[in-house]
């Protein structure tokens, strides 16, 4: 069940009125009711997937009540193995037995392996991140224990559910405690992000995937440079509308049920430098790798040589989260080596040096971000190095960029450098509106937006991690 | 705690006065659903016509058919109906 579809709009309409009527009486039934829902949501995949996902809970839960009554070890060191079992199975699993099997076929024992096809269920990244994070601060100290149904109910809450943000079990079991208050701030400003959301998917993510990334990404060796790097450009927008708009209509959804979701993305495009663009880009997976891997690792103890190694491990493993494939690991390491590159120079930089201006850092960054996509897209290391290779070659050819391609790409790269605050304050405005004006408003956004979608909705770049 | 604390986006930071705010949305999306079901009929029926196939799709789908022609008929659904052709004149390769 899609966000941008008529069947997922009819399926919340029915869970706003539920939750706030129903559901308004009660607490704990208003929490059942949306633990039902999301369990609907998900397994409209596949239904063992929400069989997956109790179990996932379940082991959560009993965890963080080992870590709470019987102390910290060997509690949180097997609650997270049992997450990140759960992760390696679904997800590297198939990826072992394939970069396994020529290996062992050498020593006769590749007839031995499993022949089993693992099917990924969509966003366990995401519910075995939340589920690591939620033992791990409580083992800190950071997050009470939580009930079964908070617990679940976190898990398993439909708008954050397959692709983020990662909302932990601080930022969201206190929200649970009561029935949330509904402002018409709130309400403001989750239909603007649902709006804002649907249109950058919807019209941006989807034209620019269909008719212009995905052919170019397709067979790379009959495009001419212009094309390929327009085609890089094309996709650094594309990932952008497709995700931020995926997170901006969670947040949406969940502030129309009453509850706050955290940012997680901040005009990424506008970032100084790889350090910058990780604090606005996937905030929550960012500030998930800071807070439990990278500090985990050391952090920023034990001198340069120590954070540059801790730099990197996170990186590269920030990589392996999205998916099993060795591009995706070399974008990891991309990321890895510039932000080390970055700490390093901070640190020799001799003083009175100049700091590169504003623009071209922005612009620098900007392309070390593309290059980096250029591997994450690329279905293959050999497809992303004839990319590459099309490009240095400055190989001619014809530009397939229509006007209204070009304009999209403009106006995708155009939002990052909008006033931050533009959103809440139209929001703001909106909310002194009447409700059958902001009803009419919204409805002929949503007619607008229809008329210019491409036929069919593809499912978000993030469903797949 | 203060991990409790966090940055929203749906934080406003002049929040207008909370009178009636769940009514205040339910009208908004109940108008705009209206809105959507007299001027957007072709969605409906597309949506239905995916459906998979039975008694109860079929009447649907054929309720949706009369809805659609009769919205037609007043000319609620021609103001789509010009901005996707416009919009697929835009999409169309020739546009290089």
């Amino acid at each position: 069940m899609l966000f941008p579809t008529l069947t997922f709009g009819l399926f919340f309409l029915c869970i706003f009125v539920l939750v706030w009527t129903l559901g308004a009486r009660d607490n704990e039934w208003r929490k059942l009711l949306l633990l039902v829902a999301s369990w609907v949501f998900y397994g409209a995949w596949d239904w063992r997937f929400v069989l997956l996902l109790i179990a996932s809970a379940f082991i959560n839960w009993g965890f963080a009540r080992a870590i709470t009554l019987k102390g910290r070890q060997p509690w949180l060191a097997l609650g997270v193995v049992a997450n990140l079992c759960i992760l390696g199975f679904f997800k590297y699993f198939g990826f072992f037995v394939e970069e396994l099997t020529p290996i062992l076929m050498k020593f006769g024992l590749g007839r031995d392996l499993p022949l089993i096809q693992v099917v990924l269920p969509v966003g366990i990244s995401f519910f075995t991140f939340q589920g690591m994070s939620y033992l791990i601060d409580i083992a800190r100290g950071r997050t009470r224990p939580a009930s079964l149904l908070d617990i679940t109910l976190l898990m398993s809450f439909f708008p954050h559910l397959v692709a983020g943000p990662i909302v932990r079990a601080a930022h969201l079991v206190p929200q649970f405690a009561s029935v949330p208050k509904l402002t018409r701030g709130m309400a403001a400003a989750g239909l603007s992000l649902i709006l804002w959301g649907l249109f950058k998917k919807a019209v941006i993510a989807s034209e620019l995937s269909v008719n212009f990334v995905d052919p170019i990404f397709f067979d790379p060796a009959s495009h001419g440079a212009v094309d390929l790097l327009l085609g890089a450009y094309g996709y650094a927008v594309q990932i952008y509308c497709d995700f931020s708009a995926y997170s901006d209509m969670a947040v949406g959804l969940a502030a129309l049920l009453g509850y706050r979701f955290p940012r997680n993305f901040d005009q990424p495009y506008r970032a100084r430098s790889l350090q910058d663009f990780w604090r606005r880009w996937h905030i929550s997976l960012s500030s998930w790798l800071r807070d439990y891997l990278y500090i985990a690792l050391g952090g920023n103890r034990g001198g340069l040589w120590m954070i540059c190694r801790n730099l990197a491990i996170t990186m590269v493993l920030g990589g392996i989260w999205h998916g099993a494939k060795w591009t995706f690991v070399i974008w990891g390491a991309l990321h890895g080596l510039v932000l080390v590159a970055e700490r390093i120079w901070r640190d020799v930089k001799p003083p009175g040096w100049p700091v590169l201006p504003r623009p071209l850092a922005i612009l620098l960054t900007f392309h070390i971000v593309t290059l980096g996509w250029i591997f994450f897209r690329a279905p293959g290391f050999d497809v992303a190095m004839a990319y590459l290779g099309g490009i240095i070659s400055l190989r001619p050819g014809p530009i397939s960029l229509t006007p209204l391609l070009g304009v999209l790409i403009a106006g995708g790269m155009a939002i990052h450098f909008v006033p931050p605050g533009l959103l809440p304050r139209l929001a703001g405005r909106v909310a002194r509106w009447p409700a059958p004006v902001l009803g009419l408003a919204m409805g002929g956004l949503v007619l607008v937006i229809d008329a210019m979608r491409f036929q069919g909705v593809a499912d978000f770049i993030y469903y797949q991690f | 705690m203060a991990a409790d604390r966090f940055e929203s986006p749906v934080d406003l930071a002049d929040s207008p006065g909370t009178a009636a705010p769940l009514r205040w949305t339910a009208v908004s999306l109940a108008v705009a659903s209206l809105f959507l079901l007299a001027t957007n009929s072709i969605a409906l029926k597309s949506w239905i016509d995916e459906q998979t196939p039975g008694p109860l799709q079929s009447q649907a789908a054929a309720l949706a058919d009369q809805w659609h022609a009769r919205m037609t008929t007043y000319g609620l659904a021609k103001p789509r109906a010009m901005l996707n052709k416009l919009w697929l004149h835009a999409e169309a390769p020739d546009q290089r």
